[in-house]
């Protein structure tokens, strides 16, 4: 039940090829005017709130979710859905504290927002360095992803096919980004989320009739087949080599619920909504979709482990990243009508077109960055035209290094690069928005402090964590340099970045306090309000 | 996360979107706009604070008694699953719950106040380089 036969390969190129044919399409069709800078970035703010919100979602769900934390709710049960729930419970945080504050403040990039309370130079260029090494390992880990999936769902076997396919994926994430922009890529996520969902709750059906409509049934063959027993049920088993599970487990929650819903790709949906309660209603729509999604991944990736057993999951893959294509193939049965065939092909379809929207988006994301962030504080901005074809430069100048490196690390565990980009989210990004958006006395100093620290904080104790070198399932695994005894650098990074920009914004004095806040006071209404440039009224609601 | 005060002192500078209100009667601390502005200020911040309190509360004390309380969460609990799971799979029932609640508040409480504000200022000047 674990290989893919004749009509299921065939089916599933046909649906690969006809999904890039339709999504190029659509990319070229929407594509923004030569000298259409808003539209580029923002999309003209043309999408209803339900679209922005799949949209969002789509951005939201990444290789990350569907292959890395699928894997883990198979192979480790409990730990796996914490993560699953630590994943959906940040981009509810992003919803409630951040979503409508950045809609109001930013424009185009992270760095607007930034911008708009500490204009300067330095902030720009610090703003666009974090984006890009937030955002540039995530896309990594999802390209070398395109190149397995393609693999395993075609059979191919040789290195030179996988490395083809990695490049051919990286074409197609640079032309949706240089070519479709904000817009473009928005359409292609609608289709994708829509397409996952869509499939997903077939799936997570099939499952749950497999085994009589009862969960209770289900986790118990699970925790029966993966063969740790009871202890599939609680907590631990992804931390059992660790010599601190619980800090362990607190780190990466810490991770993930802070930094995931930050990550700039998907900050960069709240600019484009036209009203706040567009954003809101944009954003419950987010929620919604990717809660959904959450409990269809749990359903399927116990599924696969219950229906196929530990042994085959981690024979397709050491760390289950095939588990949701596996369970899926299961819900089937062992033979293929050519509906379900289909059916099949839709769902591998929607995880190989997940791959690639989500890489595209942070593509643009990182193209926009470097565009608009360098750009924007220049004394004599650029023309639009030339901006624009520099952003769409920037996506070539981001894409290929990015293709390269994918095609050289496919064949390690990406899962440090993963971590990388949210713990970077988390210990840069989170408190650089939270105390830009919410403290009076934050300093430009403190702004710099934050990012840089959190950083270069990450950067250092990244290498000596335990994902890198030290256990069987490292990207290293021959390798022992882990000083750093646990799976991410958070549990110092966090409070490293969050404790640098308040230091340096307390150190700085009275009179800078007092100038601060004036400033902030300055920038108040806008950021509870609303720019007064956009459309205020108009299509308020979906 | 540190707050400063909410309240803008009565000897402290005024903001400049505030000053080029009315050529006649400029809005202070205790008149209309500044009022509005300030409920508007408590509204917001009394929704993302209770909001965001009690996600990240539930999923603190929900990862809390994991590591701390094991015997607790490896209980059967209602409908034959341990009681740590069953905890965990009511999140996401209880997500889609929290976010019609805070769409229905906002609705009632923040998005009033907010076209009252929006109505009631002038467009704010725009700074160099902030774009």
């Amino acid at each position: 039940m674990t290989e893919f036969s004749g009509p299921a390969q065939s089916w599933s190129l046909a649906a690969f090829c006809s999904v890039v044919a339709l999504t190029l399409l659509l990319c070229v069709l929407t594509g923004p005017d030569a000298d259409d800078l808003a539209e580029f970035y923002t999309g003209y703010k043309s999408l209803s709130p339900l679209r922005n919100g799949l949209a969002i979602a789509g951005d939201y769900i990444s290789a990350a979710t569907v292959l890395t934390i699928g894997g883990i709710v198979a192979l480790c049960g409990y730990d796996g859905v914490v993560l699953a729930l630590s994943a959906v419970l940040s981009l509810l945080l992003l919803m409630f504290l951040l979503a409508e504050p950045l809609h109001n403040t930013g424009r185009y990039t992270m760095g607007d927002v930034l911008g708009h309370r500490h204009p300067a130079r330095s902030v720009r260029i610090a703003a666009c360095a974090v984006t890009l090494l937030a955002l540039v390992p995530m896309m990594i880990v999802q390209l070398a992803g395109v190149g397995e999936l393609l693999a395993y769902v075609m059979g191919f076997t040789e290195p030179a096919a996988k490395n083809g396919c990695v490049v051919g994926a990286g074409i197609l994430m640079i032309s949706y980004a240089a070519l479709g922009g904000m817009r473009g890529t928005a359409l292609v996520q609608i289709f994708k989320t829509v397409m996952l969902l869509a499939s997903g709750l077939v799936v997570s059906g099939l499952i749950l009739h497999t085994f009589g409509w009862s969960t209770e049934a289900l986790f118990r063959t699970a925790a029966r087949e993966s063969g740790a027993g009871p202890a599939y049920l609680r907590w631990g088993l992804q931390y059992s080599s660790s010599p601190h599970p619980a800090l362990d487990l607190a780190s990466t929650q810490c991770a993930i619920v802070l930094g995931a819903g930050c990550l700039p790709h998907v900050t960069m949906r709240m600019y484009t909504a036209g009203t706040p309660r567009q954003v809101r209603r944009a954003m419950s729509w987010a929620v919604s979709s990717v809660t959904l999604f959450i409990l269809m991944l749990v359903l399927i990736c116990t599924g696969a482990t219950a229906l196929l057993g530990h042994a085959r999951i981690t024979g397709a893959d050491p760390h289950g990243t095939t588990a949701y294509l596996l369970g899926a193939r299961a819900a089937f049965g062992s033979g293929l009508s050519r509906s379900e065939s289909l059916l099949f092909a839709t769902v591998t379809t929607a995880v190989f077109l997940t791959l690639l929207a989500s890489v595209a988006s942070m593509t643009l994301a990182c193209a926009n960055a470097l565009a608009h962030d360098l750009t924007a504080s220049r004394r004599a901005p650029l023309a639009p035209v030339r901006e624009l074809a520099l952003a769409r430069s920037c996506a070539l100048l981001v894409g290929i290094p990015v293709i390269l490196v994918a095609a050289l690390a496919q064949h390690r565990s990406l899962q440090p690069l993963a971590t990388l980009s949210f713990t970077l989210g988390a210990s840069a990004i989170a408190p650089a928005l939270l105390y830009t958006l919410f403290w009076r006395r934050y300093t430009r100093a403190g702004l710099l402090a934050t990012l840089i620290v959190g950083s270069l904080t990450v950067l250092a104790l990244t290498p000596g964590t335990t994902l890198v070198s030290g256990t069987p399932l490292s990207a290293f695994p021959e390798a022992d340099f882990d000083w750093f005894p646990y799976n991410t650098p958070a549990l110092a990074s966090i409070p490293a970045g969050f404790l640098a920009g308040w230091l340096t914004s307390v150190l700085a004095g009275r009179s800078t306090a007092d100038r601060e806040r004036a400033r902030y006071e300055s920038t108040e209404h806008r950021l509870l309000t609303g720019p007064r440039d956009r459309p205020a009224g108009g299509r308020d609601g979906s | 996360m540190s707050y400063d005060s909410c309240e803008l002192p009565s000897d402290r500078r005024e903001p400049s979107w505030s000053a080029g209100h009315g050529a006649t009667e400029p809005p202070g601390p205790r008149s209309g706009p500044h009022r509005t502005l300030r409920m508007l200020r408590r509204a917001y911040r009394w929704q993302r604070r209770v909001a965001s309190l009690t996600a990240l509360g539930y999923f603190a004390v929900f990862l809390t008694l994991t590591v701390k309380a094991p015997w607790l969460m490896t209980r059967p609990g209602p409908g034959g699953l341990p009681t740590g799971l069953v905890l965990a799979l009511v999140q996401i029932p209880v997500t889609w719950l929290a976010v019609l609640l805070y769409e229905a508040t906002a609705y009632r409480l923040v998005d009033p106040l907010a076209r009252r504000a929006r109505q009631s200022y002038p467009a704010p000047v725009h700074r160099k380089g902030g774009r």
